[in-house]
């Protein structure tokens, strides 16, 4: 049966990239850790397409699992884990899906901080950004 | 005193329905708008909705002619600002404005309008071809002109519209 389940969820690592909540599917993830003694990030916004990460608060490395070898890519916090309903994900409009210049951008994702607030967050697709 | 009865007055009146032919010829709805000063339509089957107001959330790595996305009861729509792809000054940021919920070939879309001026009725014969005169850049996207309220008004092909944007263009 394809129907879609209303208790369906899934589960994202969010964390912040250009001054945006970015996501990954967790099942992409394989863990993070904190990046101790790091203060300015200029290059983990590009993977994105995003602009650099400024004035973070804390760093943290995510490590992505990749076929060939697990891979880090240093990411701005608080990075956290989520579990979002499928209502909260929203395929990318096709015009939009179209002319967007960010690197393996998939979904978009409405994160209701507070009700009546509510903000977009950008899912990426970890396996394929393109990594250094 | 006259001579008429209601018979011959009825028997009249009959006769002069028999006369009258049915004229009605096919009508097209359209939604007319304003961008900037110039008018333009869309056929009223591609709208869906008009939004006169709507939360925009801005979305990085987008070229500025893709203002963000909307919330539409649940769903997430792109709302396009349509004025380069039809070589026009776009210079209305700020001012009160509408959205088209537009539909075609396949996508969807927001589109963002100055003023809705009308959402009308009209004979199909109001539509004229497309003039020679027209601009270039214009002779993909207008299926038509017609007068309205004094003022010309293209007519935009949607469909062909929301795939050139796809394209890259505007």
């Amino acid at each position: 049966m394809s129907a879609t389940r209303i208790h369906e969820v899934l589960e994202v690592v969010l964390f912040s990239a250009g001054g945006w909540r970015v996501g990954f599917e967790a099942r992409l993830v394989r863990g993070s850790r904190p990046a101790p003694g790091i203060k300015v990030d200029s290059e983990s916004g590009k993977l994105f397409g995003l602009p650099p990460n400024a004035n973070a608060a804390t760093y943290q490395y995510l490590t992505l699992k990749r076929p060939q070898q697990d891979r880090d890519i240093l990411v701005a916090g608080p990075v956290e884990l989520a579990s979002l309903p499928v209502a909260a994900i929203h395929p990318l409009p096709p015009l939009l899906a179209a002319r967007t210049a960010l690197h393996g951008l998939r979904a978009l994702l409405q994160l209701a901080d507070s009700p009546g607030d509510q903000n977009i967050a950008l899912l990426f697709d970890a396996d394929t950004i393109p990594l250094p | 005193m006259s001579d008429t009865t209601l018979d011959q007055i009825l028997t009249q009146r009959r006769e002069a329905n028999k006369d009258i032919v049915n004229v009605d010829e096919p009508t097209v709805k359209l939604v007319i708008f304003a961008l900037g000063e110039e008018w333009f339509a869309f056929h009223g089957e591609c709208i869906r909705e008009i939004l006169a107001q709507a939360d925009v959330f801005f979305v990085p790595g987008c070229p500025p002619s893709l203002e963000g996305v909307i919330n539409v009861r649940g769903d997430i729509e792109s709302v396009i600002r349509p004025h380069e792809i039809l070589h026009l000054p776009d210079n209305n940021e700020g001012r009160a404005s509408s959205i088209l919920l537009g539909h075609g070939g396949g996508m969807s879309s927001g589109i963002r309008v100055d003023h809705v001026v009308d959402v009308v009725d009209l004979p199909q014969s109001v539509i004229q071809p497309p003039p020679g005169t027209l601009p270039e850049h214009l002779h993909a996207l207008v299926l038509g002109v017609l007068r309205f309220q004094d003022r010309p008004v293209a007519v935009i092909d949607l469909v062909r519209m929301f795939s050139d944007y796809a394209r890259g263009l505007g």
